[in-house]
């Protein structure tokens, strides 16, 4: 084999992502088309799965094969890459009948939170009829050929990657528009008029034929980007283009040639379809199959059904993790651990050296147990709380000082926490906490004494439900989480007449936070100590997974939480502060601030960030959310007062104000990871256990920012935004009579949501690196 | 049947996600020259080369059978001639790093806008030194180097996607308004 030709069948490429994705599809497949065939479902024979793999493996011949690499150089390369994009490859894909087995094959959890609210949206409904529509297809596949081919078009895309990525997009998603008219893959019944893809593939075919035509027979070189590449195996520019040509004829004009002769075919043998659609209902019948139709209903059903907690993926069945979590001696050693950890934290934080990136006390609290906090947060639920370190000493204080004392009457709402929560806000800006240890180690310590002498004094969990601000922001944050304490069955709970999940019983003890299983909406309050779970005798109890906004639409949440003016603070502080914690830390913002401070002469800093705070956490967004609500009210016709109307919304704020909550922390995880190293190297060195690496001591907390963080930042935004637009949409229609009033309504809060995100975009985009902290030596 | 219409989107997505990990295919041509039996075409990648990372490829032929000359060494190096005090950066270019294996590339981060002078040094190996006297051959250009486009537009599409959702959310609903009104 010559040089040349060993160049080109090695000059195969690896996308990690790519290769990921497809190989990602083709398990999801597979899983599905294994368990529709477990449960006699014949209509997914191996033709179908060999069909599915041979799609998935066209797209990857077209984008990763040698064909990408020489498309640059070559026409008939780059023409066989799209011939394998619009020919090949989508008809193989349908062909495979990929939709039931997709949809089984994908967990249950992602097909109730993700694909249940798309099937309902009309929207989607109606976009999806549109690109089925054989004129709206037609019409698609045939501007999608001729346009990229326009030769400003075409050079374009062969000189820039984005370009070139469009087009390949663009070809393959028309083919798909295109070839599902044709092919119609079960269990899409055929209502148009067969007849009418005869002509459908016909025109096609035409418009092919005179493409190519124009390709071979042209006497100039029509790409220009292909005179100026040099030529490679002797093939001259124009001699080069009238193959691709010639192959886009051949091989179109097959394509079309089989397609159509089977579609004729099947209209000669009507009523019975023979292409690769769905078999007429008797044959379904005989074959002892359920028609395609009930079968679909059978999954619609299935699929949208958000109260029935049966059948809902439950994290304690889970083999292995399941059992573990259920164990008081799991939480115990968790606790044991970060108790631990936290003695780290306050030795080194008071006795360690005052330099933020190489101490303990300024690097796990602040860049890893924030980070990995939202993370757990985002993912699964208040997971934290379940291993708060505070909580031996706190059993330790009710033994030792009998905690038989009542929570006062009159503190027993949020105010209190939401209050430290706002001063927690004020003191990490005032007191610069993340880059000082010995303030982060003595508020550590006043935590360990507060906890230890409310807990020691009072019944219950008392610090935790009404005094810890920590714990308020989790319980603000898990109220999108996608698990939560719930029945496994509402009837069995019905049937209890013990209630040892709040009682407690001869298992265990009952919830200290005082919530009853079946009565929970949401997971305020909740701790994940999995008491309950332990206590109830018919193991009823389960760590469920719901849809993440469910907690937040006024469906299902409680009315009296809505009504509680407590709550509503928590959320407006866990929200305004979100995007003030955030852009605290970006340069602009504090040059607004020495700026002020020097304009208005202001020496105390402490009471300057004070009143920032206020104005910022506080004021200006109560000032806010009762204009919006006034707006609100006035275009959704509502009667309600304004300030019910805005304390009925708040909770739309969340998803957004999470996101970027979990965009910040996460970007400080990411970039400052390797800050433990540097401590953990600074203390070793310390005990003179190892010498002191200025390596580990360089990675600091102001790294070099990866290119993949920002995009990922936006699009936790992005997922914010449309849950928070979501929920308010569901708020408003809850509120309203009609569709129209529910969308004036909702406009001016989607307005407000729109800015907010345009805000938290630009903050991200800012330099974020944890301003004050230094590296070694600088 | 609802429940399936929506498996052309998660496609759509799917091949969103394709395309943007699809690799390019090495942009455009920058030089083309020749000199004794050498013939050097030069690529360079984004279209046009902006501050940071440029994707610089070689292509080495036969002057005059166009054959693709596989045996050599070459190396990039690169000076700013708007800046003296940017110092000259030199690249060996590597087959490896290569999209396409008949080229050799480099990766190559380029700190300032202006105009930058390429000199590319090719060390024979294969090239037959009996047709050419000379063993090195050295190709010099200059290179417009553009400034960085807003750190916006590389995230814009991250940016806008939640409008497809929103834009598909609203569409149902106005169809539902006048399905209402009537």
């Amino acid at each position: 084999m010559s040089p040349d030709w060993q160049a080109f069948w090695i000059s195969w490429q690896f996308d990690f992502w790519l290769s990921l994705m497809l190989l990602l599809t083709a398990g999801i497949y597979t899983r599905g088309w294994f368990r529709l065939r477990a449960r006699g479902v014949r209509y997914f024979g191996p033709w179908q799965l060999a069909a599915m793999i041979g799609g998935l493996s066209a797209i990857y011949l077209a984008l990763q094969s040698p064909l990408e690499a020489f498309g640059s150089l070559l026409l008939q390369m780059h023409m066989l890459q799209h011939l394998l994009l619009m020919f090949i490859a989508p008809p193989l894909i349908w062909l495979s009948r990929p939709e039931l087995p997709l949809l089984m094959g994908l967990p249950r959890v992602l097909r109730q939170a993700v694909i249940a609210p798309l099937i309902r949206d009309d929207g989607v409904r109606m976009l999806i009829q549109g690109l089925r529509h054989p004129v709206v297809a037609w019409l698609l596949f045939v501007m999608a050929t001729w346009i990229w081919h326009l030769p400003a078009l075409y050079t374009r895309a062969l000189t820039s990657t984005f370009w070139h990525e469009a087009e390949h997009a663009t070809f393959f998603l028309a083919a798909l528009c295109f070839w599902h008219v044709v092919i119609a893959p079960y269990p899409h019944a055929r209502r148009a008029n067969r007849w009418v893809v005869l002509p459908f593939l016909f025109l096609a075919g035409l418009q092919g034929t005179a493409l190519s035509a124009l390709l071979t027979f042209s006497d100039r070189v029509l790409y220009a980007h292909y005179l100026t590449v040099p030529r490679i195996w002797q093939i001259l520019p124009l001699d080069d283009q009238a193959v691709a040509g010639a192959l886009m004829w051949a091989c179109g004009s097959l394509v079309y040639l089989i397609a159509l002769s089977l579609v004729v075919v099947e209209i000669w043998n009507a009523p019975q379809p023979a292409l690769a659609g769905a078999l007429p209902n008797h044959k379904l019948r005989l074959g002892g199959i359920k028609p395609a139709k009930s079968a679909l209903r059978r999954r619609a059903e299935d699929l949208p059904r958000a109260d029935a907690s049966p059948g809902r993926w439950d994290l304690l069945n889970l083999p292995g993790i399941g059992a573990v979590l259920k164990k008081a001696a799991t939480r115990r050693a968790l606790q044991t651990v970060l108790l631990f950890v936290a003695g780290l934290i306050v030795l080194d934080g008071i006795l360690g050296p005052q330099i933020s990136p190489i101490n303990l006390a300024g690097v796990l609290p602040w860049i890893h147990w924030r980070g990995v906090l939202v993370i757990g947060l985002l993912v699964a639920g208040n997971f934290f709380c379940m291993a708060c370190p505070f909580t031996l000493p706190r059993k330790f204080a009710k033994r030792l000082l009998g905690a038989n004392r009542q929570w006062p009457a009159m503190l027993r709402s949020k105010w209190l926490s939401v209050g430290l929560l706002a001063v927690f806000f004020w003191a990490y800006e005032a007191l610069a906490l993340w880059d000082s240890p010995w303030w982060t180690a003595w508020i550590v310590v006043t935590y360990f004494a507060a906890s230890f002498a409310i807990d020691g004094f009072f019944r219950g969990a008392s610090f935790c439900k009404y005094v810890c601000p920590v714990g308020q922001f989790q319980f603000a944050a898990s109220l999108i989480s996608p698990l939560q304490i719930a029945p496994r069955q509402a009837s069995v709970c019905q049937d209890c007449t013990t209630h040892d999940c709040i009682r407690g019983g001869p298992q265990g003890p009952g919830c200290q936070m005082e919530l009853f299983v079946p009565q929970k909406t949401s997971n305020l309050d909740c701790t994940f100590c999995l008491d309950c779970v332990r206590s109830c005798p018919q193991d009823n109890v389960g760590l469920l997974a719901f849809v993440p906004t469910k907690q937040l639409t006024p469906t299902t949440n409680g009315q009296h939480l809505l009504k509680r003016n407590d709550f509503a603070a928590l959320l407006l502080v866990f929200c305004s502060a979100a995007f003030v914690n955030a852009a605290w830390m970006i340069a602009p913002v504090v040059a607004l601030e020495q700026w002020l401070l020097q304009i208005l002469s202001i020496a105390n800093r402490p009471l300057f960030v004070m009143l920032g705070i206020v104005l910022t956490v506080l004021v200006l967004p109560l000032l806010g959310l009762w204009t919006v609500a006034y707006a609100s009210r006035k275009l959704g016709g509502q009667s309600e007062r304004t300030w019910e109307i805005a304390r009925r919304y708040l909770p739309a704020f969340v998803p957004l104000s999470f996101a970027l909550w979990c965009a910040h922390y996460a970007f400080h995880l990411f970039t400052s990871a390797g800050t433990i190293l540097a401590s953990g190297n600074r203390i070793l060195a310390d005990w003179n256990l190892a010498p002191l690496s200025e390596a580990a001591a360089a990675c600091a907390c102001c790294g070099e920012v990866a290119s993949w963080i920002l995009p990922l930042e936006i699009m936790l935004l992005d997922g914010g935004l449309c849950l928070s637009l979501f929920v308010a949409y569901r708020i408003a229609e809850r509120q309203t009579a009609s569709t129209a009033a529910a969308l004036r309504g909702w406009s001016v809060w989607a307005v407000v949501l729109l800015a907010l995100f345009a805000f938290a975009v630009w903050i991200l985009m800012q330099p974020m690196q944890m301003r004050g902290t230094l590296l070694l030596g600088s | 049947m609802k429940s399936l219409q929506v498996l052309p989107l998660f496609y759509a997505f799917l091949f969103s996600l394709f395309a943007t990990v699809a690799v390019g295919d090495g942009g455009a041509v920058v030089f083309s020259g020749e000199q004794g039996t050498l013939r050097v075409t030069v690529f360079i990648d984004p279209v046009p080369p902006r501050v940071g990372p440029v994707d610089l490829s070689v292509l080495v032929q036969d002057a005059q059978s166009l054959e693709v000359i596989n045996a050599y060494k070459a190396s990039a190096s690169l000076t700013c001639s708007a800046d003296a005090t940017i110092a000259e950066i030199k690249r060996p270019l590597d087959r490896t790093t290569a999209t396409n294996r008949l080229f050799q590339a480099v990766l190559i981060n380029l700190p300032a806008a202006g105009t930058w002078q390429v000199t590319l040094e090719i060390e024979q190996g294969g090239v037959d030194q009996k047709k050419d006297n000379k063993s090195d051959y050295r190709f010099t250009f200059p290179l417009e180097i553009a400034a960085p486009q807003p750190q916006f537009w590389d995230v814009l599409f991250w940016i806008l996607l939640p409008a497809i959702p929103l834009l598909l959310f609203l569409a149902g609903k106005i169809r539902r308004v006048v399905h209402e009104m009537q």
